[in-house]
């Protein structure tokens, strides 16, 4: 059994570290130390995840019942945890400094036993799950109990991580990446094949379980299963798309949908559909799991597209019209047939038994158009994304107006040798798209508005991604471009995520939501911790089909600045 | 092998008092009665509770053990008439416990035991301090208690049973001496427990007439009394709240 204090111990340790090597050998250490069962919780645990993202399993605890938690654990009272809390500005801390105070704190029955038993990984795991899992009358007790229990076993320096593994925030900079490293190096395994395991299960618990018992023989032997969604491949803006294709000599182009991105997978008659954020959204799509069942002549099969909302006439509608279905959960056959859903497929993962990835497009789409019928009755509202390879550059102008002018995005550029890579953003699937600079940046502070806007918050901070660090940096303000509807949406999504303190209506907001952000040019500043600065943000829209880690990153906006330069 | 016939009021009385620790319990059925031993997630409350055979109507039972959603009995045992008597049937084969009462018959899916937290070890302890009172004096305490603190402070100082709750601004504080208890068993003791608990615990003690309080310096509490006109017993066990190091 790996005790809870060993897992605190190397956070408290990566804490104080700042090289990337270091903290990956840190990792290292502690997954070798522990058990293989223990192994997937501790690897989900140190990149503060309490359950495997493609699970769609939420935890559900919000700050108001961790506080609940706290106050019953230390005595102390609400009131006084959040004024607290204003001060440190995080939970952890708090947490900390509450448990460690002298006052009657509650203890358990543990206190009174001749031997006293340690906290381990799995028994924090399993009382998360319980607090997850609990549902109905009296569920909220279950969960305040199950963290106060959490609370009063542990040491006040393992509450101030166990508190924040409850919001899923530990602040030590670990991700996925220096996971994969430490995996790699914990076990003597080769980078690429624990790259590989991860793409193929979407899930480095059991990947590091994995490589433990059987190294990277055991490694190569993983392999897609249905049900456990990969991560999409990404696509990305070239400055040159021009070379880039020469480069390429042909490349397959498609169109860009306007749509909402969706994994489907199918086994015999089951239809699951995943989003690009990987949740389950089957249910608010009955339309589309009938027209799969239909259509999809597959024993097995995952396949990658793009779903369309489309008006009378077979004109994509807007890119929200198709959000709003994905989060649709009641009505929802009656939302079917007012919006209408069109799928347009372009990519095969797995098909009947067999992981498709690692092979190269053109071979994954003959695959993809072996299995999907068409030319049906309704044969519109699913097909296989029309895909043309050429080389010049003309037809693919020819094709880039055409997509634009049928109301969609631009244009896909695919290299036609290219594996599928889950999770990836590469050279390998490019997009055009008419020149409108926007950003995807996350909310990470907020002020209250002035005169009528006084009830609502007015202005967001928003924040690009440091993948290596995993922390979020400052880019800018954002306050126009916002409808008084928008402006009660967002007051409404960030309430529930305000931490810290406020001064001045000024606070800090937990990373969660995403912001399409519209801009004129980035410069230099030393204003923001990023060390850039966009000027004249404007709002465009809400992106919550993205998770706060999908936001640009700060790399990219070096880019885009540099790019600025050569243009001038 | 279980079949049993019990009063209606005596059975959820006696559910209720379980309910307050936990929702799900593993009953552990003998031929000489049923027991439960349960902790509440937090591990700072605890609930024993025998029943023998003698409480029932009708008795007879092999050993087993089975898992129970007690929200479940004490929402079919609500629609129950006081009078009414409860019919048991342990069907093993499919895990169901068939139920009859006031001419309604259930048919209970039972928990698999093995899901259900497991009998958490009871702390030995040595309480010096005993008291024993009628259920509705601590009841009406603990309610007082309650308007002002969180928290309630018991203890034995000479040959006094005291109750004090201190909020920010106010307090209340209950004395009882020797004349005023059923009996006392004088010794150092004086120990804080949180409200949020006691609350729940001493409901079920409003209608007992004798409630006995072991008690300890900065030690649990056991609170203990009779059911089933002395066929059955609950005793709760409650962790203070200490001051840390």
């Amino acid at each position: 059994m790996t005790s809870f204090k060993e897992f605190s111990e190397t956070c408290q340790a990566i804490e104080k570290i700042s090289s990337t090597i270091d903290t990956t050998n840190r990792v290292a250490d502690l997954l070798k130390k522990v058990d293989i069962e223990e192994l997937p919780i501790a690897t989900h645990f140190i990149m503060s995840e309490i359950f495997p993202a493609w699970s769609g399993k939420q935890l559900g605890i919000g700050t108001s019942l961790l506080y609940v938690a706290l106050s019953r654990a230390s005595g102390m009272a609400v009131k006084s945890i959040e004024s607290l809390i204003r001060t440190t500005g995080d939970i952890g801390d708090t947490a900390l400094l509450i448990l460690k105070e002298k006052r009657k704190n509650q203890v358990t029955f543990s206190s009174f036993l001749e031997e006293q038993p340690e906290l381990s990984v799995t028994e924090v795991y399993k009382r998360f799950k319980i607090a997850s899992e609990a549902s109905g009358k009296g569920s909220q007790d279950i969960k305040i109990k199950n963290l106060q229990f959490l609370f009063n076993s542990s040491t006040p320096r393992e509450a101030k991580y166990i508190s924040r593994l409850a919001l899923e925030e530990l602040r030590i900079g670990v991700g996925e990446g220096v996971v994969r490293d430490a995996i790699a190096k914990a076990f003597s395994v080769p980078a690429d094949v624990v790259e590989h395991a991860f793409m193929v299960t979407n899930d480095l618990g059991i990947v590091a379980a994995t490589a433990k018992a059987g190294g990277t023989e055991a490694l190569q032997r993983l392999g897609i299963e249905i049900n456990r969604p990969i991560k999409m491949m990404l696509s990305q803006i070239s400055p040159d798309i021009d070379a880039d294709i020469r480069e390429m000599g042909e490349a397959a182009i498609e169109w860009k949908f306007d749509g909402a991105r969706v994994q489907i997978h199918k086994a015999g008659n089951s239809v699951t559909l995943f989003s690009r954020k990987l949740e389950n959204v089957t249910n608010s799509l009955p339309d589309l799991v009938e027209i799969v069942r239909k259509h999809v002549k597959a024993e097995s099969a995952i396949l990658d597209g793009e779903a369309v909302a489309v008006d009378e006439n077979g004109k994509p509608r807007a890119f929200q019209e198709i959000l709003k279905r994905f989060r649709r959960k009641y009505d929802v056959e009656e939302k079917a047939l007012g919006i209408p859903i069109q799928l347009n497929l372009f990519d095969i993962m797995y098909l009947d038994g067999k992981t498709l990835i690692d092979l190269p497009l053109i071979e994954r789409r003959k695959a993809l158009e072996s299995c999907v019928e068409r030319s049906t009755e309704d044969s519109k509202s699913i097909c296989v994304d029309k895909q043309v390879i050429t080389g010049d550059l003309d037809v693919i102008k020819q094709i880039y107006m055409e997509a634009l002018e049928a109301g969609h995005e631009g244009l896909m550029v695919k290299n036609p040798n290219s594996f599928y890579s889950p999770g990836k953003r590469g050279k390998n699937w490019l997009k055009k798209k008419p020149l409108m600079e926007t950003l995807d940046l996350v909310v990470v502070g907020a002020e209250w508005g002035f005169g009528r806007r006084a009830n609502l918050i007015g202005s967001y901070t928003v924040a690009c991604y440091d993948p290596e660090t995993d922390r979020f940096l400052q880019v800018g303000k954002v306050g126009t471009g916002l409808t008084d509807d928008q402006l009660k949406e967002l007051t409404e999504m960030l309430s529930g995520l305000m931490e810290g303190g406020e001064a001045g209506g000024v606070f800090a907001i937990r990373p969660k939501i995403v912001l399409e952000i519209a801009f004129e040019e980035i410069q230099k500043s030393p204003n923001y911790n990023s060390g850039f600065a966009l000027r004249f943000p404007r709002f465009i829209r809400i992106r919550d089909d993205k998770d706060p880690e999908e936001a640009d990153t700060i790399q990219r906006i070096g880019k885009v600045y540099s790019q600025q330069l050569k243009r001038m | 092998m279980f079949k049993a016939a019990i009063n209606a009021e005596l059975l959820r009385d006696a559910i209720a008092a379980l309910a307050v620790i936990v929702d799900e319990v593993r009953f552990k059925i003998k031929p000489e009665g049923i027991s439960v031993k349960a902790v509440d997630p937090a591990n700072v409350a605890m609930g024993i509770f025998e029943l023998g055979s003698s409480a029932f109507e009708e008795y007879s039972a092999d050993e087993s053990e089975i898992g129970v959603d007690l929200n479940k009995i004490m929402d079919l045992l609500g629609i129950a008439d006081k009078s009414d008597t409860v019919r048991m049937e342990l069907e093993e084969s499919n895990h169901k416990l068939l139920i009859d009462v006031g001419g309604l018959s259930y048919t209970l899916s039972l928990l698999d035991p093995s899901t259900i937290r497991a009998e958490p070890r009871v702390p030995q302890l040595e309480l010096p301090a005993k008291v024993v009172l009628n259920g509705a004096d601590l009841r009406r305490a603990v309610k007082a208690a309650e308007k002002i603190s969180d928290h309630l402070l018991m203890g034995v100082s000479e040959d006094t049973f005291y109750m004090e709750a201190k909020g920010d601004t106010d307090q209340v504080r209950l004395e009882m001496g020797r004349d005023q208890l059923i009996d006392l068993k004088a010794g150092e003791a004086c120990s804080l427990f949180s409200l949020d608990y006691l609350t729940d615990i001493v409901k079920p003690t409003n209608k007992v007439n004798e409630v006995t309080l072991s008690l300890g310096k900065d030690f649990p509490i056991f609170i203990d009394f009779e059911i089933a006109n002395g066929a059955g017993r609950i005793s709760y066990l409650l962790a203070p709240r200490i001051e840390s190091d």
